[in-house]
């Protein structure tokens, strides 16, 4: 018996065969007690797969969280909240002109006078007047100081 | 308050009522003019009592309080200024008002901004009895300027306060000259607080034989402290945290006598 076409059992065992083999080829055989191909199943599950790789890429994602984007999402913010409060109109840094973003950088660094100053101003009304302090503590706000006052309607 | 023109447009109240404008950077002087402003147009809907005739209402008793350095008199003659203030609307109360409260905004050691309000009325009370009252409270206003922060306004204001003044003295650094007026036996209490407070700059000892030059102090031993806490650091300096003890157990004790006698 030719050794090389049909190998003995303990041939088998001691010698691996010299063809290589895949390790789906041991698959390639229905797997006893299943009525389909082992292949057959592989393949379609690899399709589909496939496909869902596929259309998962053309669907609308939400955009990977990242330490860089969400700075600089906190830093737009941050300065949109700035220009709110020197009371400009809200704008974009995106969509702000370059000609314009001096004037825009200049109001967010802008500094407020001295509290003190404005709550002197509510002083003098409050000595030399006194009737809209009177009126507002019946309105329960005599303790707003001034400045707060301008800052919210800010 | 807006930015409108390159200046700081500050309106009062629900009606926006405009008040007037302030450069970029301020100084106290911008903001004593606009205050001046404000006052005089408020005045004009509610003038001031022009009956002024006769004796200046507790003036010479609220300013022995203030020279004195002691904040609870002071405290204590400020009240009564309310009350007439209330009743009279004298416009001679002004000055005396302006003292006391720049004297309690000097005795103040605010370093987490919680006297604002303190300071704003020294300085409304300032303004309006420079713009109501022919007095000229100069040395109030040296003094408040400094307490305020504004160091180079108060060192201008002081070159025009005579000059044997011990707070011209002290801003002008005449630490001999100083130490000198504050030895003498009529001494003002002021040139010893800031005969003082000079001390406290050169050392804990230097502060403490200063201070116990002219000891005791009663009831104005907080206030002789303050001078110490504004120049010394209070985490590094193990002699100033116990004189502190002692001075508030001395002052417990004075505050309960005063209000037992009171009651």
């Amino acid at each position: 018996m030719d050794p090389g076409t049909e190998p003995s059992r303990s041939r088998d065992v001691l010698w691996p065969s010299p063809r290589p083999q895949s390790i789906l080829s041991r698959l390639e055989f229905p797997v006893p007690g299943s009525p389909f191909p082992v292949r057959l199943v592989l393949g379609i599950a690899a399709l589909v797969i496939f496909v869902v790789l596929a259309v998962r890429d053309r669907m609308p994602q939400e955009p990977a969280v990242t330490p860089a984007p969400a700075a600089s999402d906190s830093a737009a913010r941050t300065i949109r909240d700035l220009v709110r409060y020197a009371r400009t109109p809200a704008r974009s840094v995106l969509t702000v002109q370059p000609h314009e973003m001096v004037d825009v950088i200049r109001a967010t660094r802008r500094v407020r006078p001295d509290r003190r100053f404005l709550l002197a101003v509510a002083d003098v009304h409050g000595l030399l007047i006194g009737a809209e302090r009177a009126a507002a503590r019946s309105r329960g706000v005599a303790r707003q100081p001034l400045g707060d006052r301008v800052r919210r309607r800010a | 308050m807006e930015w409108r023109d390159n200046r700081w447009a500050i309106e009062y109240g629900d009606a926006r009522e405009s008040v007037g404008s302030l450069p970029d950077l301020p100084s106290l002087a911008d903001a004593r003019a606009m205050l001046a402003q404000w006052a005089a147009t408020l005045a004009k809907a509610r003038p001031l009592s022009a009956d002024i005739t006769g004796q200046v209402p507790l003036a010479a008793r609220v300013r022995s309080a203030a020279d004195s350095l002691s904040a609870p008199s002071t405290i204590r003659a400020l009240t009564e200024i309310d009350e007439q203030w209330r009743r009279s609307r004298d416009p001679r109360l002004l000055t005396p008002a302006a003292e006391a409260l720049s004297a309690l905004a000097l005795y103040v050691e605010d370093r987490a901004d919680m006297a604002d309000a303190l300071y704003a009325r020294a300085l409304a009370s300032s303004v309006l009895a420079r713009t109501f009252t022919s007095e000229s409270p100069r040395r109030t206003d040296v003094l408040l300027a400094h307490a305020m922060g504004y160091y180079g306004e108060a060192d201008d204001s002081a070159r025009a306060l005579p000059l044997d003044d011990p707070i011209r003295r002290f801003f002008e650094h005449a630490d001999s000259s100083l130490v000198s007026l504050a030895r003498r036996d009529n001494a003002e209490p002021i040139a010893r607080y800031l005969a003082i407070t000079r001390a406290a700059e050169g050392g804990t000892a230097a502060w403490l034989s200063a201070r116990s030059m002219w000891a005791p102090w009663r009831g104005q031993t907080t206030v002789a402290l303050r001078s110490g806490l504004s120049a010394r650091d209070f985490d590094l300096d193990q002699a100033l945290p116990t004189a502190l003890a002692t001075a508030l157990q001395q002052l417990t004790k004075w505050a309960n006598q005063g209000n037992a006698s009171g009651s």
